[in-house]
């Protein structure tokens, strides 16, 4: 049997992701390397693309540190969940056969299992999870043991499927699904009671996920038919009745009680079910099968004139609505696809489901009953996951056209401080300095040799000086004693006043020395920060990487309009094939509800009871 | 001729809903095991385009770290959440030398992904060698659901090469109430 996606088990919840990577990282104190963690900002987010390129330009750039190894194995992990079951297993199967430290060989084989169980390749898998000894993260192994019953029900292994199935306890989630599938399984051997004992096992458990509850609602569905297989009646409508009416499945379980009714022949009690169905838009089976069954009832209640009110509206129905599907098909066959559905590309990448993807168009009614097929949502996930990859590109083209434009800037100035001086500028500003520089050495250095004051003379005080010894000088030459006296007193005043001055003005020398060295060796690391980014954009300019890139993201961008084309149609081949039965399926009912219309004015020829 | 009798028994159209509703199920983020003749070559080449974007992807970020942030004036600044019991964050302004920078409003989904461990790169711009200041100020809900606002603030000293910086909400379960702390990377 083929394994179907439904509306009732719409993904809205982060269970899944949350149970993939569990154990990832619990805390943001794990997190030692910043990139690591951007990564897992993304991967929590559903984002699965952004979580990959951080990975990979961390891995390219060697900035995941301790997480180095465990990078690796998060990439497999993610890969598998953007769908590259390829790239997932090359990465596991790496990290096997080259054995790294800090990297946990169970999930790498856990993933494996996986891979290998989505491929269908069953030995593969089952050889796989035989390798697992000590997964550590309790959500993985529940989910190993899903994957071993899994493989177990394909094999038709009821005992194995049993077996690993006990070993799931009831707070995950994965044992409903595995009691679900194990009722199937036994529903597909006309094993009927089997069945509804597993298809129960949601009975007296506090489901905490609305996940969880529909898949109860599909269960007790489920077990109601089988119970009806099994001619147990009463049993059917007890299941029945466990459907919530706001479920997706309530349509079915109302149809299954009505048929439960006419089965003991309980036809009033029929009829209350079918007409509840029969007001909602015939856009579903069940809705449409409730058109024709209540006046079945009221025929078999012997109220033929109801009947044939009925029947005459159930054809007016079915008309009306074979009318729309052929509308429908129409449009599928010529519209553009991409337009017609609307898929929200924005947003995560994962995929969800029911009526979160339901475009709203008038063919949102029909798109609803086609999305419920496994097939269907592969199509639209496939045809999604390259339009966001489009969307990507287009963004990365924008991207590289302000790279282009940055890199056209930076050459502009680069261009100005080489061919305008602007480097030589710096450098005979950086020599100016020095000579400062020396200078103040000097000085500082002849004053505390000399001890002399003097050296730190402003230059008020240097004329000083320079008047008191020309004014020596002349003095001694015109043999004036008491003017020599008296200049000797002045020097001595001088000499006095420069010595007491000495401290602060050393202080204030080596502090200006100080400042001078700063600024050199601002003005020395500025200059070789310059040569050095000269010499490297003369090595290796932007502009051939950015024209290789933006020759790599054209190409890219063709190939994914080529595949984006190829996928609209295969879903347009599903949608349409799809519609079509549901067209055969109309004609069906209303060739059923005109033959039986045809019928009872034959026998109202006769006498039609009112 | 139409029959006038009553009609037979209805045939068991309810088989029809039994074998739909008896088809195995599959978790939500399962892939449906493949059978050997379906046609997988859409699929391999959608792998193929996927890594191939991926690795340009990588290539181009590579591209802009080094040409728009380079080394020498990279400051990044990015903010990660600890527990998060006592301090439901709404928003964070990010300041650097007087000039708001980064206003952001979180997502639900965002917070569930930092309480999980994740790491936001908040920031991720330019700056000059020497001081810097940087403020944050977050705002949200602290114990007892009431509005909460605390601003941290650090002068950080640009030296060559790239600069990072992380703002960490951490629950203090000592005072009950959130500390904000700045890491330098």
């Amino acid at each position: 049997m083929a394994g179907i996606f439904t509306p009732a088990l719409a993904a809205r919840s982060l269970l899944a992701l949350s149970l993939l990577f569990a154990g990832v990282a619990s805390a943001a104190e794990s997190v030692q390397a910043l990139r690591y963690g951007v990564s897992l900002y993304y991967l929590y987010q559903g984002d699965y693309f952004e979580s990959l390129t951080e990975l990979m330009v961390g891995q390219e750039l060697a900035q995941l540190g301790p997480h180095q190894d465990n990078a690796e194995l998060l990439r497999g992990g993610v890969s598998l969940s953007y769908g590259m079951d390829r790239e997932a297993e090359q990465i596991f199967q790496a990290l096997l056969s080259e054995p790294r430290e800090g990297v946990d060989r169970d999930r790498a084989w856990f993933y494996l299992a996986k891979v290998a169980w989505q491929r269908g390749e069953l030995d593969r898998a089952s050889a796989a999870l035989a390798q697992l000894r000590q997964l550590q993260q309790p959500a993985l192994v529940h989910e190993a043991n899903y994957l071993r019953a899994s493989i177990a029900l394909r094999r038709g292994d009821m005992q194995a499927a049993n077996a690993a199935a006990q070993a799931i306890p009831l707070d995950s989630p994965w044992y409903f699904y595995t009691a679900y599938n194990m009722g199937a399984t036994a529903a597909a051997d006309q094993q009927w009671q089997s069945a509804s004992d597993y298809f129960r096992s949601f009975a007296d458990e506090d489901l905490y996920s609305e996940e969880l509850k529909s898949l109860r609602d599909r269960a007790y569905t489920a077990s109601g038919y089988a119970q009806m297989a099994a001619a147990d009646y009463a049993g059917a409508q007890a299941d029945f009745t466990q459907v919530r009416l706001t479920s997706p499945m309530s349509d079915r379980a109302l149809l299954g009680y009505g048929w439960a009714s006419i089965e003991t022949e309980d036809y009033l009690a029929a009829l209350s079910p079918w007409q509840v169905l029969s007001e909602k838009p015939p856009v579903s089976q069940s809705v449409r099968e409730s058109l024709l069954a209540i006046p079945y009832a009221y025929e078999q209640l012997g109220r033929d004139g109801l009947a044939l009110h009925n029947y005459q509206d159930a054809a007016a129905a079915l008309e009306a609505e074979l009318d729309a599907v052929r509308a429908a098909i129409e449009l599928f066959q010529a519209s553009d696809l991409q337009s017609l559905l609307q898929l929200e590309v924005e947003g995560s990448d994962e995929w969800l489901f029911g009526d979160d993807i339901l475009p709203l168009s008038d063919q949102a009614p029909y798109l609803r009953h086609l999305i419920a097929s496994h097939e269907f949502q592969s199509a639209m996930k496939e045809m999604r996951d390259l339009q966001r990859i489009d969307l990507h590109l287009s963004r990365s083209a924008q991207r590289l056209q302000v790279l282009g434009e940055a890199d056209d800037e930076q050459q502009l100035r680069w261009r100005s401080v080489i061919e305008e001086g602007g480097r030589d500028a710096l450098e005979q500003r950086y020599q100016q300095l020095l000579v400062q520089l020396d200078a103040v050495e000097q000085k500082i250095a002849s004053a505390e040799k000399q001890d002399d004051g003097r050296a730190f003379a402003d230059a008020e005080r240097r004329q000083q000086w320079q008047r008191v010894e020309r004014a020596q000088q002349l003095s001694a030459a015109l043999d004036k004693p008491q003017q020599q006296e008296m200049l000797r007193l002045y020097r001595g005043l001088l000499i006095w006043d420069d010595s007491e001055n000495y401290t602060e003005k050393r202080w204030q020398a080596q502090r200006e020395l100080a400042q001078l060295q700063g600024l050199a060796e601002q003005s020395q690391q500025g200059l070789a920060a310059l040569d050095q980014t000269i010499g490297r954009r003369r090595e290796s300019g932007f502009a051939p990487r950015i024209a290789v890139m933006g020759t790599r993201i054209d190409a890219q961008l063709a190939t994914v309009d080529v595949a984006l084309a190829e996928s609209e149609q295969g879903l347009r081949q599903v949608a349409v094939a799809e519609l079509e039965a549901q067209a055969q399926q109309l004609s069906r009912s209303l060739g059923q509800s005109r033959l039986a219309i045809a019928r009872l004015y034959d026998r109202g020829s006769v006498g039609v009871s009112p | 001729m139409y029959p006038t009798t009553r009609p037979p028994k209805y045939p068991a159209a309810w088989l029809l809903c039994l074998a739909l509703c008896l088809a195995p199920v599959l978790q939500a983020d399962e892939v449906e095991p493949q059978s050997p003749a379906q046609d997988a070559s859409l699929n391999e080449q959608i792998q193929t385009i996927k890594q191939q974007t991926l690795e340009l992807n990588r290539d181009l970020f590579i591209l802009e770290e080094e040409l728009l942030y380079p080394s020498d004036t990279q400051l990044s600044v990015f903010l990660s959440l600890d527990v998060g019991e006592f301090f439901k964050l709404d928003a964070v302004k990010l300041t650097l030398d007087g000039k708001v920078v980064t206003n952001y409003l979180y997502t639900d989904r965002q917070l569930s992904a930092l309480r999980r461990g994740g790491v936001q790169r908040l920031y991720l711009g330019n700056v000059k060698s020497g001081e810097h200041e940087i403020v944050a100020v977050f705002t949200g809900f602290g114990p007892k659901g009431r509005d909460y606002r605390r601003g941290t603030e650090l002068v950080i000293d640009k030296t060559t090469g790239p600069k990072h910086l992380e703002l960490k909400i951490v629950d203090s379960t000592d005072t009950r109430q959130p500390d904000f702390v700045v890491k330098e990377w």
